[in-house]
């Protein structure tokens, strides 16, 4: 049945493997120096694109293949100046703090995104070929513009290995990502070293957006489409190996090629999501990952707002006031600000579940999934079973909690960056699983035709007060139950445990349970809030499970704080907020989203709610309180 | 008590451990020395299960405990500290032994979720015995205090008390002394020498030769990863090996 033409899996292979290696060789590269993951690598690749579209824009009589060439120059130029810029301003003044770093990149990442919409518009423009033409070889079809893909990479390859092996500069680089203090025992300037590592690192994916720009279209959110893979790739590699990259861009590159070659090209995300939750559970740091030391906590932090703290009784009040508000809200609203309000309360149950799943340490990109799964669960188990809701309630959160369970496996034993980043792909390929298989799930247009709720008390929930006051009832006892679970022992012992993973160890903590558990915890809320998602919209598609509502839930706990649930609460409203003001330029929110959210992370680490409680402590004790100070662990060493 | 047999670790092309072999004997202080870089720490590591041996095995009494968990074997009575950062840092002083407590609770994992009578009566009782241990490391009065806010010696201090807030039956001590002023050193010298009396034995690996050879019973000598010499304190400071061991780094 299937012509398996082994000379075109080869020149696929060649040319899937040249770009994935330059596109992910870069953010390995600049992982190893930094240690810091660029979410907006992306937008580098994404502006390369544009660089190349916009050559032909303006030069219309320029042939094309000289056209390609100056984009070929030019790009890899911008995104160098770009990367340089971005060290600066990002960067360097988070370089203690590499999780606030990766944060603030991604804030960025949206930032340019919505910065290319305004300039250019949200539609993809498609460009001609640039070097029309093919060969045939042995039966293979190897267009032109294929050969300057592979033909580009295998240069690049070798002009960085030469950097790298045989420069002074890249010896530097090298050092430099080996051992941080001995490099600069050695003398070398870490600022230049970073500043060049960024300026290769963001010119390597400017000139792959180039090379791919005529291939696929571009368009503002092809970055965003083609991280994906470079993230792959690196955790499979190894954070910050570059071999390891190399390695696992040829893997990937393999793969990737049999399976479009023989006709499945649709289910690739889910494929290579496989392999990487099974290479994860055999290699945890990845196929060339070094074996980070077991002491390498780097510098303890004090959180700077704790100690100061508003009296319970000031709490409890703020609480009751802030319910009665949300209570008496769709009294006073017209019906289109009571939707806004179930979906702001939908939204409250996500990011108070989503604190939970932080509080151990792990910044999830999946949460989102688990609404999604929450809701699809919801969907099928009506339009199959004809469960009421009621029943359908609780079983959402027990199946997002189980998929929870079966994703935590092999990510758990990850640290950090590899779990925010295993858990974006894995998130990505369920759901590609939605729209691919559309037997079950029925493809992009979802499932249609839910019912909301069956009648409570004689209550109809067609009426969208009464499924206001529904899903605030929910919203209070998930609240409820995530801060019972919050003050007690086992959520005490999670903060703690994420504070110090070592020494937890070894006073006896389980730390893969402990974390396990609160994955898990927070997974539950928001499977039982895709349950009210779906019965609220009446459908479940995979279109409102995006990228941006994730980055939306992320926003609102970085922007207010996790230390307590007034944090993401502060920070959902001041989203909530800005969206409703800007109705009508749509376009501009993920602009002031990114904005706020590299601003929080430059200038107020500890959250809106951190700053309000210090602020509020100096009030009432008149007097400050110690600043931030941090204790260096080499402090001590003799 | 704690028996390594052959033990071996490599980072690349670097050998941080080489066949050592040793054994620390029930309620003794048994001191581990070395040079900077002799492999100390990474013996630590290894035989607290967080870093997994290339050869070689730990026992435990009669188990075999390579290869285990860390939180596992400390479960089994092995307490340890870390040389750099050994608390909770926005833990209160409290708070950071409660933590440490883990291995002393009885109550199901529900119970402690859901904040139910019989989890917080529990605590309430680690909570007494972290004022008791506490107290007897001469902080009781900082009960309250956020550890991070510590001078760097008082926090050394509580790293031991945490450890010892796991009910262990061996403590292993990376450098409890590294830091602390000449006061505090003969204070926590004294508190470790009455823990062994009450029949704790104690691992140390320490710079300060003075407190070492005052207050071991035992002594391992560690260099470039190889065990060097072994023997009681008047033994070891005879070693012609550990002295030229020692002299040779510190005239490099
Ligand atoms: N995780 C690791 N990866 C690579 N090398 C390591 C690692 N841990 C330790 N080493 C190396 O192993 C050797 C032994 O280190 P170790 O920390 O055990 O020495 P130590 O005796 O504790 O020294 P110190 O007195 O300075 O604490 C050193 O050369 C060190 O650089
Ligand atoms: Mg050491």
């Amino acid at each position: 049945m299937f012509d398996i033409n082994l000379m075109q899996i080869l020149i696929n292979f060649l040319s899937l493997s040249a770009f994935y290696g330059l596109f992910a060789v870069g953010l390995a590269l600049v992982f190893g120096v930094m240690k810091v993951v660029n979410f907006a690598h992306g937008e580098f690749f994404m502006v390369g694109g544009y660089v190349l579209w916009m050559l032909v824009a303006l030069l219309p009589g320029v042939p094309l293949w000289l056209v390609f060439a100056g984009a070929l120059v030019l790009g890899p130029l911008v995104g160098a100046v770009m990367g340089i810029l971005v060290e600066r301003a990002i960067f360097e003044p988070t370089s203690k703090d590499a999780f606030g770093g990766f944060i603030a990149s991604l804030g960025l990442s949206y930032v340019l995104q919505a910065l290319v919409v305004l300039c250019f518009g949200v539609v993809s423009k498609s460009l001609p070929v640039m070097i029309p033409g093919q060969i045939e070889i042995f039966g293979g079809t190897l267009t032109w513009q294929r050969l300057v893909v592979i033909l580009c990479g295998l240069v690049m390859m070798v002009a960085l290995w030469y950097f790298l092996a045989r420069t002074s500069g890249g010896r530097a680089v090298r050092a430099a990502s080996q051992d941080r203090n001995a490099a600069l025992l050695q003398g070398i300037n870490l600022r230049r070293v970073r500043m060049v590592t960024m300026a290769i690192g963001a010119a390597m994916a400017a000139l792959s957006g180039v090379l791919m720009a005529s291939v696929i279209n571009v368009s503002p959110y092809m970055g965003l489409e083609a991280i994906w893979k470079a993230f792959i790739v690196v955790i499979v590699g190894g954070l910050g190996s570059i071999p390891g990259a190399i390695l696992a861009a040829t893997l990937f590159g393999l793969i990737d090629s049999i399976v479009t070659t023989l006709g499945f090209g649709q289910y690739v995300i889910i494929i290579d999501t496989v392999i990487m939750l099974g290479v994860l559970t055999f290699f945890p740091r990845g196929l060339l990952g070094r074996e980070a030391p077991p002491l390498d906590q780097g510098q303890v932090q004090r959180d700077p707002s704790v100690g100061s703290r508003i009296s319970g009784r000031v709490s409890l009040l703020l609480t009751l006031a802030f319910l009665a508000a949300l209570a008496a809200f769709p009294f006073a609203a017209s019906a289109y600000y009571t939707g806004i309000g179930v979906l702001f309360l939908i939204n409250l149950i996500l990011v108070m579940s989503y604190r939970t799943v932080t509080s151990m340490g792990g910044w999830s990109f999946a949460h989102i999934t688990m609404l999604a799964i929450g809701g699809y669960t919801m969907a099928l188990l009506q339009s199959h079973l004809g469960l009421s809701f009621w029943a359908i309630l609780p079983l959402s959160g027990i199946v997002a909690a189980g998929l929870a369970l079966i994703i935590a496996v092999p990510v758990m034993r990850t640290r950090q960056f590899y779990f925010f980043l295993s858990t974006f792909a894995a998130g990505e390929a369920i759901r590609q699983c939605f729209i691919q298989f559309r037997g079950t799930f029925g493809g992009i247009e979802g499932i249609p035709f839910l019912a909301p709720p069956e009648d409570l008390f004689g209550l109809s929930f067609y009426d969208p007060v009464n499924f206001y006051l529904l899903v605030l009832a929910i919203c209070v006892i998930s609240g409820g139950l995530l801060y019972v679970f919050d003050i007690s022992r086992t959520g005490r012992t999670i903060k703690a445990m994420a504070s110090n993973e070592n020494l937890s160890a070894a006073v006896g903590i389980n730390g893969f349970a402990l974390k396990m558990l609160a994955f898990c915890v927070g997974s539950f809320f928001a499977g039982c809030a895709g349950s009210l998602f779906a019965a609220y919209n009446g459908f479940v598609a995979p279109t409102d499970f995006t990228a941006q509502f994730m980055f939306k839930i992320i926003a609102a706990v970085i922007i207010g704080g996790n230390r307590t649930f007034w944090g993401p609460v502060i920070g959902l409203l001041v989203l909530t907020v800005i969206e409703e003001a800007l109705t009508g330029a749509n376009q501009l929110v993920p602009l002031f989203w990114g904005l706020i959210i590299i601003f929080t992370v430059l200038f107020i680490p500890s959250g809106l709610e951190g700053l309000a409680r210090r602020v509020l402590t100096r009030l009432v004790n008149g007097k400050s309180l110690g600043a931030t100070y941090r204790r260096g662990d080499d402090a001590s060493r003799a | 008590m704690l028996r390594v047999h052959d033990l071996t670790r490599r980072f690349g092309r670097l050998t941080a451990l080489d066949r050592v072999s040793f054994e620390v004997a029930e309620a003794t202080i048994h001191g581990l020395i070395g040079p900077n870089g002799s492999g100390k720490t990474t013996f630590f590591n290894l035989a607290t299960g967080f870093l997994q041996p290339n050869a070689g095995k730990v026992f435990w009494g009669d188990r075999e405990v390579t290869g285990l968990a860390p939180h596992h074997i400390s479960r089994l009575g092995i307490a340890r500290t870390f040389q750099n950062t050994s608390n909770f840092a926005n833990l209160t002083l409290r708070d950071n032994l409660v933590v440490a407590s883990r291995n002393r609770v009885q109550t199901s994992v529900l119970h402690r979720m859901l904040h139910l009578g019989s989890a917080r009566s529990e605590e309430a009782d680690h909570g007494r015995t972290a004022d008791a241990i506490l107290e007897r490391f001469g902080i009781g009065h900082l009960a309250h205090t956020i550890a991070a806010d510590l001078p760097g010696g008082t926090q050394k201090i509580l790293g031991v008390a945490i450890a010892l807030a796991t009910g262990p039956r061996l403590l292993m001590l990376d450098e409890p002394l590294a830091g602390l002023n000449p006061a505090e050193k003969v204070q926590l010298m004294d508190i470790l020498r009455s823990i062994r009396a009450e029949g704790l034995t104690l691992l140390l690996i320490e710079h300060d030769m003075k407190a070492i050879m005052q207050a071991c019973d035992r002594i391992t000598v560690l260099s470039y990863g190889t065990l060097l010499a072994e023997g009681s304190p008047a033994e070891i400071s005879r070693d012609p090996a550990t002295i030229k061991a020692y002299l040779g780094t510190e005239a490099a």
